[in-house]
């Protein structure tokens, strides 16, 4: 079997080649878009085709004038405490859920893991509701603690099930030298779990990264708007220009994409942990 | 770990912090919204009104709603029949490990990463009614409208789709009673079968002349997001370019489970291409199946972010889909009540795939 035939190698060539090309038709299509100048635009016939004169001033609009430099800053000042404080509290009930055998165990678990199922309207009301309560309404700490609070339901789930891979006799041994449970989770279950942390740490940040409903149910003022409701702003105020636009839209998709191709294995992990051994 | 009658609290205080806000951020909003489809309240005042079903009521009688759950229909129907059957081809492709495939993995990923957002505006160029990508290439094949694409889709569908997957159904019905014939004779029959089926089909596209009602609008060009008729399927194909990386990572995982033993052995034993497909390696696939059809189902039913970002539910709230109605009622018009009653129909609708998806997570945890 090893030596397959040379036909179908031929043909796995020609058939992998061609859904590619496929799949980055749109994006070569924007990136040709976001360095053309508006006039080319207008002028030509067929919008997909390539710029005859490559400019970069589109990219240096958006990112000034576009605002997009204060998005791009704002993402980052949410997107990073959540995934953080995400992954912090999930090892400490991960923990608890992998570790320990008790009454309610097995439920708690399937609480988290349905919350991470349902469909987010039945959330949007109260939560913005909450918001309000609370006063943190447009802010920072008010998207940072729902991001952390809701990705907990996958985030658990995910470490569980790997804790739960941990052989018992590793535990047992440290539990028999006396450690206390806190000692355990710190010198024995965290260190064995980093691989994992690690997987779901990108996957968690390309998601907070790319997420808009949120941003939009809980921050209002354009000073403090995530990238992806600043680059429907910028949509509203530029509806016109389409290389601006395109601009944009590729300084949104550079950070998760840049995250991928750097941690692809552990991107790839994530998910297929994630959800088949579930 | 069993934890001692007196050591009980030790979990708890490691879920305590987690499980707090939880609850209060996930939890207690489920049940605010169950309660609040049943009450008035327009986001701002103090009180809300008890009205009992009347929100729900009035959504049946609300033609948007009608629209919004058709168009859940079809996003449900083809983020299942598109995704899953592609993903796992995809996935079958770049699993044989000929060198160069890790390239072509990660490129085929690059769309997985994107947000909703960033798609919505990327696709809207592509969709550009004269001069996109889109309409070029069907130019380029002679398609001089909307409405020819729409009739081809339809006709594609209902005479020739249906009727290979009913010959196939036949066939196979057939073989089963013809178990002990040679694999040969089992092929006419399915050949026989397939080809009364078309000739059958072709018989009645005839005799009833079938054409599908299109638009003005459609007749005359590509509206690919301006047609009523069209604009739900132009958004759920933008959202496939994302779905399909996604199902396919799903099934790479599971064919690493399938061990090559066992398929080596069926060709040992004679076993054609199809029967390799059908009968070893897809039975080994079935968990990866069940999370990637549960998994998109779900992921159909949450489409907001797309909708929300290229055409805002419109022309005319024709491509409204549950989570955008329940959005912009919620927030543009102020009926938390209302909007809460939508919410609550679409969880009704995902309950029982949520059922299926903890029902595996048990099996799986044993």
């Amino acid at each position: 079997m090893n030596k397959k035939k040379k036909s179908v190698v031929f043909a796995f060539y020609i058939i992998s080649t061609l859904i590619v090309i496929i799949w980055l038709i749109p994006f070569v299509i924007a990136a040709f878009t976001s360095v053309k100048s508006m006039d080319e635009i207008m002028a030509s016939e067929y919008w997909w085709k390539p710029p005859e004169k490559v400019e970069f001033d589109n990219f240096k609009e958006a990112w000034t004038t576009g605002n997009m430099r204060t998005y791009f800053k704002n993402t980052f000042i949410v997107t990073i405490p959540s995934v953080l404080g995400a992954l912090l509290l999930s090892t400490l009930s991960a923990f608890a859920l992998a570790y320990y055998e008790f009454k309610f165990s097995k439920a708690i678990l399937l609480v988290f893991v349905s919350g991470m199922l349902i469909p987010f309207q039945m959330l949007l009301i109260p939560v913005f509701r909450l918001s309000n309560t609370l006063n943190i309404y447009d802010t920072y700490q008010g998207v940072i603690l729902f991001h952390i609070a809701f990705q907990l339901g996958f985030c658990t789930f995910f470490l569980r099930n790997f804790m739960k891979s941990i052989p018992v006799s590793l535990y047992e041994s440290a539990k028999i030298d006396g450690a206390k449970d806190i000692v355990v989770y710190a010198k024995i279950a965290l260190p064995l779990t980093l691989p994992a942390i690690a997987a779901l740490g990108i996957l968690e940040f390309t998601w907070i990264w790319n997420d808009y409903l949120w941003s939009l149910i809980l921050l209002s003022s354009d000073e403090i708007k995530t990238i992806t409701l600043g680059l429907v702003n910028l949509k509203g105020q530029y509806h016109a220009s389409w290389n601006l636009i395109a601009a944009a839209s590729l300084i949104t998709a550079a950070v998760p994409l840049v995250v991928f191709l750097i941690f692809q294995k552990y991107f790839i992990e994530g998910l297929t942990v994630g959800a088949v051994k579930g | 770990m069993r934890v001692s009658k007196k050591r009980w609290w030790v979990p708890w205080a490691f879920l305590a912090v987690p499980l707090f806000m939880y609850i209060l951020w996930v939890l207690a909003p489920i049940v605010q919204t169950l309660l609040m489809s049943f009450t008035k309240w327009d986001g701002m005042s103090s009180t809300s009104e008890f009205v009992g079903f009347a929100n729900f009521t009035r959504l049946f009688q609300n033609k948007v709603f009608w629209t919004s759950l058709k168009n859940n229909l079809y996003w449900l129907i083809l983020f299942v029949g598109i995704p899953v059957p592609f993903g796992l081809l995809i996935a079958m492709l770049f699993d044989m490990k000929l060198p160069g495939n890790k390239i072509y993995k990660t490129l085929f990923y690059l769309s997985m990463t994107l947000s909703f957002v960033v798609i919505a505006q990327i696709w809207s160029w592509i969709f550009e009614p004269r001069r996109g990508a889109l309409t070029t290439f069907f130019q380029s094949l002679g398609i001089e409208n909307l409405a020819q694409i729409q009739n081809g889709l339809a006709v594609f569908l209902l005479f020739i789709a249906i009727p290979v997957a009913l010959g196939f159904f036949i066939g196979w019905l057939f073989n089963r009673k013809l178990e002990y014939r040679s694999t040969k004779k089992r092929w006419y029959v399915r050949l026989i079968a397939l080809a009364v089926m078309l000739i059958a089909s072709f018989i009645v596209y005839k005799i009833t002349g079938f054409k599908v009602e299109t638009s003005r609008m459609a007749e005359r060009g590509f509206p690919w997001l301006s047609d009523p008729d069209f604009v739900t399927f132009s958004l759920i194909l933008a959202a496939i370019w994302r779905q399909i990386p996604y199902v396919m990572v799903l099934y790479l995982a599971g064919l690493k489970n399938v061990p090559p033993e066992l398929v080596e052995a069926s060709i040992v034993d004679g076993a054609n291409w199809g029967q390799r497909f059908f009968s070893v390696i897809l039975p080994m696939l079935k968990p990866a199946t069940i999370v990637a059809v549960t998994i998109s189902v779900i992921d159909s039913l949450r489409a907001f972010d797309i909708v929300y970002a290229m055409t805002q539910g419109g022309p005319f709230n024709s491509s409204s889909v549950l989570a955008n109605y329940m959005y912009i009622e919620s927030f543009n018009n102020y009926r938390m009540g209302y909007g809460s009653s939508i919410a609550v129909i679409q969880f009704l609708i995902t309950l029982g795939f949520i059922i299926v998806y903890l029902n595996n997570v048990v099996k799986t945890e044993g």
